[in-house]
C-alpha cells in the first residue's frame, strides 16, 4: 500500500461531508480538477510537489469547498429567520429571566437560605436558563431554517408596520386626572382598609397591622398623599414635566416608601398577634424583625418607588428635547 | 473598505451574471472543466475556478448542462454539453443581454452629448 498523498487526504476530507449518493461523483470530479491545475503549473515550468501544495491551498478547506459544491448553507440561520430568531430570543429572556430570578429568590427565602447562597443560586440558576433558551431557539430556528430552505416561513405584510404613535395631546391632564383618583383611591384604602381584614381564624377582630405603628403611620401617609396631591396640581399648573418634578416625585415616592419598608424589615409593620392565629405556622418568624419575606417584600417597595418616577424622566425628556428642537 | 475593493466589488457583481450564459454558448461544444475554465478566459471571459466548478454542477443539477465521464484520457475527466433546455435559456439570455446592451449605450450617449 502506497502513503496517501496530500491530493488523496483532501479528497478524502472534502468527499467526507458530501451525501454518500453524490460521494463518488464529487471525487472523481475534484480528482480531475485538482490533477488538471497541478498539471497546468507543471507545464508551466513548476516542481509538481510545490505545485500540488500551491493548488490545495488555492482550494482552500476541504469542508467549505464541499459546501460550495454541494450548494449548502454555511450558516446556522440564515437572512430569511435571523431578525425572528434575534427578536423571539431578546423577548423571551426579557420575560424568564426576571420571572424565574423573583421565583427562585423568593423560593430560598421561603426555605431559609443564606444571603451568600440565595446570590450564588441565582446566578448559576439564570446562566442555566439562559444557555438553554439560547441553545433550543437556536436549534429550532437552524432547523427550521434547513427545512426551509432558506425561504422566510413568515411572509412580511406592509400591515405589520407600527403605529405611529404620538402622545395626545391632553396626555398631561390624563395623567393628573388618573393620578388623583388613584390617591383619593388610596386614602380610602389607608383609612378603612386595616378596619375591612377580616380575623384569621374568626375568634374575634384582631387589626391586622402593629396598632402601635399604624397609629402614626397612616397620618404620615396620609400627609404624603395630600403632598403628592399638591404635586399633581402644580404639574397641571407648570403644564409639562420638567426635571424638577421628576426629583419631587422621587422624594415623594421615597417618602411613602422608606418607612413602609423600614417598619416592614423591623417587623414593627405587621401585627405578630394577627400573624399567630393565622395557618401559616411560622408566619412570625418570616414577616418579623429580619424576617426573609419581611425582607423581600421591603426590598420591593424600595424597587417599586425607585421605578416610579421613571415615567416621568420618560416626559420630562421628550419635553426637553422638544424645547431644544423648537 | 478602500476604493480598490469597491471598483472590485462592483466590477465582479457585473460580471456574475454572464458567466453562466458564456458557459451555456461555450459548451454547445462539449468540453471538460478545466479546458473550459481556459478557453473561456481566451475569450476573454476572466472567471474563478471556485466559481466555475461549482457552477457547472449547478447547470447539471438543474438539467441545463449534460455530462458524459470520458476514460480514453491520462485521468477521467467530465465532459459537458449544453442540453436542449440550456440552448432555449442562453437564447434568452441573450436576447436579455442585447436589450441590456440597447439601453446602456443609450444611457451613455445620452450622457456624452
Amino acid at each position: 500500500m502506497t502513503t496517501p498523498t496530500l491530493t488523496d487526504r483532501y479528497l478524502f476530507a472534502a468527499a467526507r461531508s458530501v451525501p454518500e449518493t453524490q460521494r463518488t461523483e464529487f471525487r472523481s470530479e475534484l480528482a480531475e480538477r485538482i490533477g488538471d491545475s497541478i498539471d497546468a503549473k507543471v507545464d508551466a515550468g513548476a516542481d509538481r510537489e510545490a505545485a500540488e501544495l500551491d493548488v490545495l491551498t488555492e482550494l482552500g478547506n476541504p469542508d467549505a469547498l464541499a459546501a460550495a459544491y454541494a450548494d449548502r448553507p454555511l450558516q446556522l440561520i440564515g437572512p430569511a429567520h435571523y431578525l425572528l430568531w434575534k427578536r423571539l430570543l431578546r423577548l423571551l429572556l426579557a420575560i424568564v429571566l426576571p420571572c424565574v430570578a423573583f421565583a427562585y429568590v423568593l423560593g430560598q427565602l421561603i426555605s431559609g437560605a443564606g444571603i451568600g447562597e440565595i446570590y450564588g443560586g441565582t446566578v448559576v440558576v439564570l446562566i442555566n436558563v439562559t444557555v438553554h433558551l439560547a441553545f433550543w431557539t437556536t436549534a429550532v430556528f437552524a432547523f427550521i431554517d434547513r427545512v426551509s430552505g432558506g425561504k422566510s416561513v413568515l411572509e412580511w405584510k406592509p400591515e405589520e408596520l407600527p403605529v405611529v404613535v404620538e402622545p395626545p395631546r391632553n396626555q398631561l391632564r390624563l395623567d393628573v386626572v388618573s393620578n388623583l383618583v388613584l390617591i383619593v383611591l388610596t386614602a380610602l384604602v389607608i383609612l378603612v382598609g386595616p378596619g375591612l381584614i377580616p380575623s384569621p381564624d374568626g375568634a374575634g377582630p384582631v387589626p391586622f397591622f402593629e396598632p402601635a405603628t399604624w397609629a402614626w403611620l397612616q397620618w404620615y401617609l396620609l400627609a404624603v398623599l395630600v403632598a403628592q396631591l399638591v404635586f399633581w396640581l402644580l404639574l397641571l399648573r407648570h403644564g409639562r414635566w420638567s426635571y424638577r418634578f421628576v426629583f419631587a416625585s422621587l422624594v415623594l415616592a421615597a417618602a411613602a416608601a422608606l418607612p413602609i419598608a423600614a417598619t416592614l424589615a423591623g417587623g414593627t409593620l405587621v401585627n405578630p398577634e394577627f400573624l399567630a392565629r393565622t395557618d401559616w405556622t411560622d408566619a412570625v418568624e418570616q414577616l418579623g424583625s429580619q424576617g426573609p419575606v419581611a425582607s423581600v417584600l421591603a426590598v420591593s417597595v424600595v424597587a417599586v418607588a425607585a421605578v416610579w418616577p421613571i415615567d416621568g424622566f420618560v416626559k420630562a425628556r421628550r419635553a426637553r428635547q422638544e424645547e431644544i428642537a423648537r | 473598505m478602500g476604493e480598490d475593493e469597491i471598483e472590485a466589488g462592483h466590477r465582479q457583481e457585473l460580471r456574475r451574471g454572464t458567466v453562466g450564459l458564456a458557459c451555456l454558448l461555450r459548451l454547445r461544444t462539449p468540453d471538460y472543466g478545466y479546458a473550459l475554465l481556459e478557453s473561456l478566459g481566451a475569450d476573454g471571459i476572466d472567471v474563478d475556478a471556485n466559481t466555475l466548478y461549482p457552477l457547472l454542477r449547478r447547470l447539471e443539477k438543474q438539467g441545463l448542462v449534460t455530462s458524459e465521464w470520458s476514460t480514453g484520457e491520462a485521468r477521467p475527466r467530465k465532459f459537458y454539453r449544453t442540453s436542449h433546455e440550456g440552448d432555449r435559456l442562453a437564447r434568452v439570455l441573450t436576447d436579455d443581454w442585447h436589450r441590456l446592451d440597447a439601453a446602456l449605450r443609450g444611457l451613455i450617449e445620452r450622457g456624452e452629448s
